[in-house]
């Protein structure tokens, strides 16, 4: 019995043994020499193919005492060309050391001609393959070249970083919000459109500027939004934070949104498909460039609103044009919520929703709402 | 005379006899006894043997004492002097009758508290040999032991190894005697058992079992006993040899028995029905049967409020989790999941080690070593010495290996953390534990990374499940569950809500009163 124990024992012990010895740190990659991909950015290059830049992060110690400045260069981009992503990745391993890590990737920059040309989920197909890069990686489109957008004079900066951080951000109604690699795969899958963060480059520098859009038929880019458009967009999907209306009128009174609460209410009557659209924004008086004005008088302030209503409408009303008429595309999410109140009426139409969205009436309700306007109601001349 | 001449032969023969036939015991012969003695203990140069005559029964006698261990005052006044003065009226009254000679000497003549009389010569050596003082009279088949021990004792301090800021200033100290009554003095109540047991072989110690008459499972004290009574050794030089001859696995990194020099440790623990050993020579009580949360716990936690020694433990817990783990999981983020960390944290452990020759774990092991060099060297040096020490080996080895490159300086922050989180366990064994523990983690998490971390957990686990002290699991409440317990395992209830004694101790009277 206790022979056999000790057999058993010893068994246990060098069964134990092969499983780390056989394996010796299996796996094991040390922190300092893996190569951080912060971004990428893809462009078309001549004949069809594609290139591909890696953003990687240069680990610098950061001087001690400086505020955290080191002076260097904190990033390094190698671009090559190939005609697909995979191979480009390898080849990046021939000019730079270390292995490509991809886990705090936080970017991907499509160029505009590359995103006009290429079906976009076959593009960014590697990306929802590879296990390290996450799901929560934002996409955006540039304007013209997208390594342009990778680059920065700056010290101390990874500019991938930053244009993510500006993303997440979000602060005004003037800026999209952003789309990650996972809600982009949905709306691709679903065959919606869907728009993305624009970027441009001015002299040197990245900077947000409007929308792109990306028709859900075919995934490619058919257009772009304007800030204004997006202003409309976001009232309308009331994704925003903050931001400011400009009340209708010669001399202006800015309106700061302190919350928007947007539904839209789709009708189904027979084959007629028809949207509401309720906004109501709580806000306050931010700057008042109009001199008479005595804002403790509720009448005043009915004015106001109303004018600030106007110009919300205008907005929505335009986004809601250059959607229609313009774009031919449901970008605002109006078939989702057809979808999700009426999926028999949904089912019919989902096919060709773009088409059908053409057509549809959308009528709009905007409540603007004053909370607050500050320590001055009246000013004296 | 004649009657008494023949008398005296007789008793030759008869004591002839006796030798022959018992050679353990006295024969009454005072110089044959004192040769025997002689030959036992006589040589050495501390035993003192006084040979004289006691004045009123006009018989030869010797005391023996050991020079230090007797306390030659009352040797002295109390006994000498009152046996060689002479009384000639007492002197006729009892002369022949043995066994008034030995009333006599005990109730007339011996003016100290304590007196034994034995007649096995064996015994008679040790009590001498324990500081008592032996006294033999002519005629008189008897040894008395007086006890004259001198107290070789120091005053009672707070304890080194378990200071609190809040508590009785009270240790156990070497003395036997002075550790049962400063238990006595705790709880003047009569169901306070104190057995004392004789153990060891060739050095027979003194070992007493603490316990509450009327709280303790009889099968748990029967369990001590039984264990205790096993104990086959020389000697028992402290309590850690108890320890770790009774306890239940002696191949598990973990404590069975819980060591403490508090007193108010021990009698709380009995007050919950488990049972407190003292040994002789020694300020460490032992207390059994002993959970793994009790190892994490203080006296303070109850002392405070329950808010504070609930949070506090809870702080311990976490200590204790960093302590365990803080390196290997380091190593485990760091050369295997860098997707883990934060993007920035990444970038700049990343940066810190650039440069460094070694790998995660080389460099963890460069520092854990040293730290744990530094703190045995610490323990070892005097406490003036000790502490510049710390600051010598801390800060500036540790800088300097910084700047030299060695480690990167996270691996310093990391190293520090886990040494400060291993000082707040309230035990040093438990201390041990873990300190040898985070190697083997370290080890595990080189090899796999976290899932090496994940297996070793699930082997401690099933060490731990498996683990009995005394026949209590070491993790319960927790495993197995016992919801009433739990007011007393990560969080300490109000006083109010804890009524009733840990079920798993299966105490006889479960309320508090």
């Amino acid at each position: 019995m206790n022979k056999q124990r000790m057999k058993n024992v010893w068994v246990g012990v060098i069964l134990s043994l092969n499983l780390i010895l056989l394996t010796s740190c299996w796996s094991y990659r040390p922190i300092e020499d893996v190569n951080f991909v912060a971004g990428a950015a893809l462009d078309a290059e001549k004949g069809g193919k594609i290139s591909s830049t890696l953003q990687y992060v240069v680990p610098h110690e950061k001087g001690g005492g400086q505020a955290g400045m080191s002076g260097h260069k904190q990033y390094e981009n190698i671009k090559e060309v190939g005609d697909a992503l995979e191979p480009i990745g390898w080849e990046t391993t021939l000019k730079k050391e270390g292995s490509i890590f991809g886990a705090h990737e936080k970017i991907v920059v499509i160029g505009e001609e590359l995103a006009r040309k290429i079906d976009m989920e076959q593009l960014v197909d590697l990306y929802y393959r590879d296990i390290d890069i996450r799901g929560s990686t934002l996409v955006f489109i540039a304007d013209g070249k997208a390594d342009k957008t990778l680059e920065s004079e700056a010290p101390d900066i990874v500019p991938s970083y930053r244009i993510n951080e500006i993303a997440i951000q979000q602060l005004s109604t003037r800026m999209l919000r952003q789309t990650s690699l996972v809600v982009m795969l949905s709306k691709m899958e679903s065959d919606s459109s869907f728009v993305l963060q624009r970027l441009t480059t001015e002299k040197g520098e990245v900077k947000f500027d409007g929308a792109a859009v990306i028709k859900g038929k075919t995934n490619k880019l058919i257009g772009f939004l304007n800030k204004k458009e997006i202003e409309g967009l976001n009232l309308i999907t009331g994704d925003s934070k903050t931001g400011s209306i400009r009340s209708q009128g010669k001399k202006p009174v800015y309106f700061q949104i302190q919350q928007i609460k947007s539904k839209i209410t789709p009708y189904v009557k027979g084959e007629n498909i028809s949207f509401h659209l309720n906004v109501s924004i709580d806000g306050r008086i931010a700057e008042d460039w109009k001199q008479s004005f005595n804002l403790f008088k509720d009448s005043t302030l009915k004015q106001v609103e109303k004018e600030v209503e106007k110009e919300a409408d205008s907005l929505v009303e335009h986004t809601i044009n250059r959607m229609q008429d313009d774009l031919g595309v449901d970008i605002a999410g109006f078939g989702n919520e057809l979808r999700i109140h009426h999926p028999r009426a949904w089912q019919r139409v989902k096919k060709d929703w773009d088409e059908r969205f053409k057509t549809t009436p959308v009528t709009t309700n905007i409540n603007i709402h004053i909370t607050d306007y500050g320590m001055i109601g009246e000013r004296n001349k | 005379m004649k009657r008494r001449k023949s008398k005296t032969e007789d008793q030759q023969q008869a004591i002839e006899k006796e030798v022959q036939s018992n050679p353990l015991n006295f024969t009454g012969n005072l110089s044959i006894d004192l040769d025997r003695i002689r030959s036992e203990i006589g040589q050495n140069g501390d035993v003192h043997i006084r040979e004289f005559k006691i004045g009123s029964l006009n018989a030869r006698a010797a005391l023996i004492f050991i020079d230090g261990l007797a306390d030659t005052e009352i040797i002295n006044n109390n006994i000498l002097r009152s046996l060689m003065s002479v009384d000639d009226q007492d002197c006729e009254k009892n002369r022949n009758i043995e066994t008034s000679t030995r009333e006599r000497l005990s109730t007339h003549m011996l003016l100290i508290g304590k007196v034994n009389e034995t007649s096995n010569i064996q015994s008679f050596d040790t009590a001498i040999l324990a500081g008592s003082a032996g006294l033999l009279v002519e005629g008189t088949a008897i040894g008395f032991v007086l006890d004259v021990a001198k107290a070789k004792t120091r005053n009672i301090e707070e304890p080194l190894s378990e200071s609190l800021v809040r508590g009785p200033r009270v240790g156990f100290v070497e003395q036997l005697s002075d550790n049962t009554a400063l238990l006595r003095n705790l709880s003047k109540t009569q169901d306070l058992a104190i057995n004392t047991f004789k153990v060891g072989t060739k050095i027979k110690k003194d070992l007493a079992i603490v316990y509450m008459r009327d709280i303790v499972d009889p099968q748990l004290l029967e369990e001590v006993i039984q264990r205790i009574q096993t104990i086959n050794i020389d000697n028992l030089p402290e309590s850690g040899y108890v320890e770790q001859l009774i306890e239940d696995n002696q191949f598990s990194p973990f404590p069975q028995i819980q060591n403490t020099e508090r007193p108010d440790r021990v009698m709380g623990a009995i007050l919950e029905g488990r049972v407190g050993i003292l040994l002789d020579g020694t300020p460490f009580a032992l207390i059994l049967p002993v959970t793994f949360n009790m190892l994490l716990q203080s006296p303070e936690d109850y002392y405070e409020r329950w808010i504070s020694g609930t949070l506090i433990r809870m702080l311990r817990y976490l200590a204790a989790f960093i302590a365990l783990f803080g390196p290997s999981l380091y190593i485990a983020f760091s050369s295997f999941h860098q997707g883990l960390i934060p993007t920035k944290l990444a970038i700049s452990i990343a940066a810190s080690r650039e440069g460094v020759p070694f790998p995660p774990l080389i460099e963890a092991l460069i520092m854990e070593i040293s730290i744990e060099i530094l703190r045995e060297a610490g323990l070892r040096l005097p406490k003036p010495v000790g502490q510049s020490l710390g600051i010598v080996g801390g800060l500036i080895v540790g800088e300097a290996a910084v700047q030299a490159g060695i480690v990167s300086p996270i691996m310093v922050i990391v190293v520090a953390v886990t040494a400060i989180s291993s000082f707040t366990l309230p035990h040093y064994s438990i201390g041990i534990t873990i300190r040898f523990l985070r190697f083997v983690v370290m080890l595990f998490s080189a090899v796999y990374g976290l899932y090496g971390v994940v297996l070793f957990v699930l082997l401690l686990c099933t060490h731990l499940v498996k683990l009995k002290s005394f026949n209590v699991p070491y993790l319960s409440p927790a495993v197995p569950y016992q919801l009433s317990d739990l007011k007393d395992f990560l969080i300490r209830a109000p006083l109010s809500m804890m009524k009733r004694r840990p079920k798993l101790m299966h105490t006889q009277e479960s309320k508090r009163k």
